[in-house]
């Protein structure tokens, strides 16, 4: 099924080999200490996919049964939340992640320019597309709430502003 | 202060002194600079002090809806019988709006105190902050100050001596605007679908877990602590316009200007004034065409209408738009707006929820309509099926998500009608590819 | 709490009904249907379609009465220009995706898109330029498909799955319009009553695999009856075409199964259509069966009830009428008598959302029947009666082989009144009896509640109901008035040996039944 938003959400294809639980060690310390933080054990859903991705990079069908398991929610339940929220990957991106706003106030300063010029940069092609040496991925995104900086775009964790074609490259190379 | 640039004199700085300041991040920082005093001094009042203290300053809700801040607490039970909640709003998503992550940034025991002393006035011993997920640098800031904070007192299980327990814990969004209506942030909270609830329960009677809770935006609790610090009656006093209108508001302008930033006005100060003299005026060469005051999900404003406003809460409407968010985006002469409001309506069918029907296949269609304007393929039709699908989706719907679509669309239409006229008469190159 | 009452107006008409009840269900009392899909009584309302709105005088806004409450003084108009505009464009919208699927899709003509369309939609689309969105059909389960093109996002199912059956198997995914019904790769919509998401959907996007592309709407014809699956005793309608049972859907009785059915029910209707069925009353000649007449069929079995001596045995089926069970054991009177009902038996399911509503362990509609007029659950020591009783009567019970070689074996005379063509070589007659598809009766639930259930196919060759059998027998040779003609007269003869029974009719029951020895307060239970 086609997914809205330059290509994170799809039918995620399990790797084949044999899937190793997230939530052991220190993993599972952490998401029991949250259980407190909580009344119910639902309410923790959304930071144990956080942790998930953390680990993996991405959310399979496999690590959507685990965190049902560990939750005591179904996997259709959960699968329906992941699919809900557009930063989680139900499917392997590149090492690197890039986001980059478009939306109208980062629209009319420059961004699709941007755009154009990291996909081009990555070696991406196309929007959502991983680059051919499997190190980034680059989509658009919505308002990133930094529309005095623009454009502002997401790599990873790192909240980059001020991003213009020109500075692209420089941006790029740090990241390998 | 119009962060990144310096304040302007026409500015009205008290929540945003110290933004760019890295010294206000911590703890030591801001007590420094006079912080925590006010909660120390709130944790020795009575739960309708405080809330009587904010209702007269005229405090309104700045995540947009401009609800009177004390009113809402009011609703809260008397007695915590059952568990009480603070949400905190830092889902920031609204197009336009880039001021509650500078608070966060910049100054985040601003937040961390207003948060607390509202969750003391509306008896909930557990406040939860929603921070975007997208916000990385406010989430690392916050974490660091939560701890902070509960290191030195200001929070835990006896905050500052006082016996009463304030604990506060801050909750990952996952990459939803409609996460930041308050009913939808409740949902999310509780690990479901962002999905927002219909009302009546309202939030104060069954709210998050089915109990009593209170939503403020960040902004709206940031200032909290300076009303209790200087006075309900100072607040009020911050007044140009209109009276029902009081304090300050950070306008986040953007787009079109030279010095795009977090501006701090008093409530009624001339549109005109942060257009012109603290934003510097249009890049050169150009001229103002259009502004969208208070966030993409507000009527466009023609820039003569914006040039007559004075930005309060009643006088935008007066000026037929609304203040909402604050987050001005500013057009210049330069800009496409049938194009921009076609973004705008791909932003708005990218967030719908899905629940209701005229959201989420009327945004869908909105844009699909606009897509093939913009591609050369528009009709004299297309006018009167814009208009119908933006009145079909205007009040009938469980949020205003569908509302805010209707907005850009119908105003642009009104006052732009020209624009849309050249794609439909293929006078203007089309700029996007048939659908 | 005592119901507080309050005065709404909801078209004009003026209405008093409890406070709080929501506007949609006042307007019921009103003979007011207001169009809605995501709305079900059964089910939390999340009014998400939007297709409720009406006009609330004083209110703002255009009301979901789903949701909303009445007040007193309330009033409301349904039919405005306002509220059927805002109609007309959930509709358009509703349609701009939605396939033009309808003479191919099994809900044509019980479709509430198409119903509500033709009623208030627009004549034409303006959604010209565009491709429609396309999802491939899906399998969810053992008899469940989605096609999730036609796919109206009312959520009924996710939530009946969710509230009602306690077993969130099904959830939305995905955001906007982009959204879908999904379903987790490892799950399967294989819940006992996972069925009902088919009845619920109001379009043709959830299918039952069963009856896909088997009958058009409009050619069934739809009889009131009762589950004949277990001892709950669901409200059924039998669907039929042309004299054959071809789907079986719940029927809404708030004191039994509200508005749901077990899968098994459901499933259990190919039965009902067996074709090798007893044609003719079959007396025994020698080593063989010869057909014969009623008359002479029914001269022996009047001999053999008047005539034989000893004890006597009735092996009666789990799906046996009250008023079968009834007048066989009142044909024996003058014998010392051990009746034994078939109870097959099977692991309970209940649906956890609904207290006091379950797919029985025992499989049997009229247990508590069965029981109240003398039967009992000991098969076993009824067969072992039967080498030394005089007279045994089967009563259309399914034999296994042991059975078959025990009344094979059988001394005394053996009387089969059967549905499909029995084993029975050595049964003195062999009578043709209906199942309970093609007669009308009563079973008694386990709640003894005792409910009717209508004949929905026609007699085959020969059949009677046992009821009547029994009756023309216990009536004497040659007419008489006094013999039963219908299951209402068979049911009346039952009150003078079952006081329980006494003092109600057929007509009584209604559709929904009554409980035994309940005095209701007003009217028959018809909701």
């Amino acid at each position: 099924m086609s997914g809205g938003h330059g290509g994170t959400v799809g039918r995620g294809t399990a790797p084949a080999e044999e899937y190793a639980p997230v939530f052991t060690g220190p993993v599972r310390a952490r998401l029991e200490q949250l259980f407190s933080k909580y009344p119910t054990r639902q309410a923790c859903l959304l930071p144990a996919l956080w942790m998930v991705q953390e680990a993996r990079g991405w959310i399979s069908e496999q690590a959507i049964g685990e965190v049902a398991d560990v939750l005591e929610l179904t996997p259709a339940y959960v699968k329906g939340v992941v699919t809900f929220y557009t930063m989680y990957h139900t499917h392997p991106v590149g090492r690197h992640f890039i986001q980059v706003c478009t939306t109208s106030p980062c629209n009319i300063c420059g961004a699709e320019d941007v755009v154009k010029a990291l996909l081009k940069e990555t070696g991406c092609g196309e929007l959502g597309a991983t680059s051919p040496d499997g190190r980034f991925t680059v989509i658009e995104v919505e308002c990133l709430g930094a529309c005095g900086f623009p454009t502002p775009i997401l790599v990873d964790d790192d909240f980059i502003e001020n991003v213009t074609p020109e500075k692209v490259k420089g941006i790029v190379q740090r990241y390998q | 202060m119009g962060y990144p640039h310096p304040s302007h004199p026409k500015e009205n700085v008290v929540l945003s002194k110290h933004f760019g300041d890295p010294e206000a991040r911590s703890y030591a920082g801001w007590v420094k600079h006079g912080g925590y005093q006010a909660l120390r001094k709130a944790v020795g009042m009575t739960r309708e002090a405080i809330v009587e203290e904010v209702k007269v300053s005229g405090l309104r809700g700045r995540g947009g809806a401009g609800f009177p801040t004390g009113l809402k607490w009011s609703y809260m039970p008397k007695q915590a019988l059952r568990p009480h909640y603070l949400v905190c709003n830092a889902d920031e998503s609204e197009p336009g709006t880039f001021k509650d992550r500078e608070i966060m940034r910049w100054t985040p025991h601003a937040l961390i105190e207003g948060c607390a002393i509202a969750a003391y006035a509306i008896g909930a011993e557990r406040c939860y902050i929603y921070i975007r997920g997208e916000f990385t640098e406010p989430w690392k800031v916050m974490s660091a100050a939560v701890e902070e904070a509960l290191a030195n007192g200001a929070l835990g299980d006896n905050v500052f001596g006082s016996g009463k327990r304030i604990e506060m814990m801050l909750h990952r969004g996952a990459g939803a605007y409609i996460c930041g209506e308050e009913t939808a942030m409740m949902n999310s909270i509780e690990g479901r679908r962002g999905n927002p609830r219909i009302k009546p329960p309202f939030p104060a009677v069954a709210g998050l877990f089915g109990m009593p809770t209170t939503i403020n935006n960040v902004e709206t609790l940031a200032a909290v602590p300076h009303i209790l610090n200087r006075g309900a009656a100072w607040y009020k006093s911050l007044c140009l316009g209109n009276p029902k209108s009081t304090g300050t508001k950070l306008v986040s302008v953007c787009g079109h200007v030279q010095r795009p930033g977090n501006y701090e006005v008093t409530m009624g100060t001339p549109m005109r004034d942060i257009l012109y003299d603290m934003c510097g005026g249009p890049p050169a060469g150009r001229k103002f065409k259009a502004v969208i005051p208070g966030g993409s999900s507000v009527p466009i404003m023609t820039i003569q209408e914006a040039e007559e406003a004075l930005f309060d809460y009643e006088g935008v409407v007066e000026k037929g738009s609304m203040l909402g968010s604050a987050g001005m985006i500013v057009m210049d002469d330069s800009t496409d707006m049938v194009y921009q409001i076609w973004r705008l309506a791909r932003f708005y069918a990218h967030e719908s929820c899905a629940q209701c029907t005229q959201c989420r296949e009327g945004t869908a269609w909105t844009t699909k309509v606009l897509e093939r304007i913009l591609a050369g393929k528009g009709k004299q039709e297309d006018f009167q099926l814009l208009l119908d699908l933006s009145k079909n989706m205007t009040g009938t719907t469980i949020c205003v998500l569908s509302d805010s679509c209707a907005a850009p669309v119908v105003s642009g239409i009104q006052k732009f009608r020209s624009e849309f006229e050249a794609y439909i008469a293929g006078s203007r190159e089309p700029v996007l590819a048939a659908v | 709490m005592a119901d507080e009452l309050v005065n709404v107006t909801i078209d004009g008409m003026q209405i008093t009904v409890p406070k709080g009840m929501p506007i949609i269900e006042a307007a019921k009392q009103a003979g007011v249907l207001v169009p809605h899909y995501c709305y079900h009584p059964s089910l939390p309302s999340p009014a998400v379609c939007r297709m409720c709105l009406v006009e609330v005088e004083k209110a703002p806004k255009l009301m979901p009465a789903c949701v909303t409450a009445v007040v007193e003084g309330q009033v409301v108009h349904v039919n405005s220009a306002s509220a059927k505009q805002a109609r007309e464009g959930v509709l358009e919208l509703l349609l701009i995706n939605h396939p033009l699927d309808c003479p191919i899709c099994d809900q044509a003509g019980e479709c509430e898109l198409q119903n509500y369309v033709f009623q208030e939609g627009r004549a034409g689309t303006r959604y010209k330029e565009y491709a429609k969105r396309y999802n491939p059909v899906e399998d969810f389960g053992p008899d469940v498909l989605y096609v999730p093109n036609r796919c109206i996002l009312c959520t009924r199912c996710v939530r009946f799955m969710e509230d009602v059956a306690d077993t969130p198997v099904l959830n939305v995914s995905e955001r906007g319009d982009r959204a879908y019904i999904g379903i987790a790769e490892q799950q399967r919509l294989d819940h006992p009553w996972a069925g009902n998401v088919v009845d619920l959907c109001p379009v043709g996007s959830l299918l039952s695999k069963d009856f896909l592309h088997k009958a058009r709407a409009w050619d069934l014809d739809k009889t009131a009856s009762v589950c004949p699956g277990c001892t709950q005793g669901c409200n059924i309608n039998l669907d039929t075409r042309d004299d054959v049972v071809v789907r079986i859907r719940p029927r809404p009785n708030l004191e039994v199964n509200r508005h749901f059915m077990c899968d098994y029910g459901r499933m259990n209707y190919r039965w009902m259509n067996r074709g090798d069925r007893v044609e003719a009353p079959l007396v025994k000649d020698g080593a063989r069966h010869v057909a014969t007449d009623w008359d002479t069929a029914l001269d022996r079995l009047e001999q053999a009830v008047r005539g034989v001596s000893g004890s006597a045995v009735i092996l009666a089926s789990a799906r046996a009428s009250t008023e079968s069970l009834g007048l066989v054991r009142r044909m024996l009177d003058r014998f010392q008598v051990t009746a034994a009902v078939q109870v097959p038996l099977g692991d309970e399911a209940p649906l956890a959302g609904i207290p006091g509503l379950a797919l029985r362990r025992e499989r049997t509609p009229n247990l508590a029947g069965a029981e109240l007029l003398g039967y009992g659950v000991h098969w076993e020591a009824a067969m072992r009666e039967v080498p030394s009783a005089g007279l045994v009567i089967v009563l259309d019970a399914d034999l296994g082989p042991e059975d078959e070689a025990a009344l094979a074996a059988a001394p005394g005379i053996v009387v089969v009144l059967a549905t499909v063509m029995p084993e029975a070589r050595n049964a003195e007659l062999i009578l043709p009896v209906t199942n309970m598809a093609e007669e009308n009766g009563t079973y008694v639930n386990r709640d003894r509640r005792i409910q009717r259930y209508q004949q929905a196919k026609a007699q085959p060759g020969m059949a009677r109901p046992a009821w009547w059998v029994a009756g023309e027998v216990l009536a004497g040779p040659g007419p008489d008035p006094s013999a039963p003609s219908t299951a209402a007269e068979a049911f009346a003869l039952l009150g003078e040996r079952w006081p329980l029974f006494a003092g109600i009719t057929h007509d009584d029951l209604g559709y929904t039944g009554r409980v035994l020895g309940e005095v209701p307060a007003g009217a028959g239970g018809a909701r």
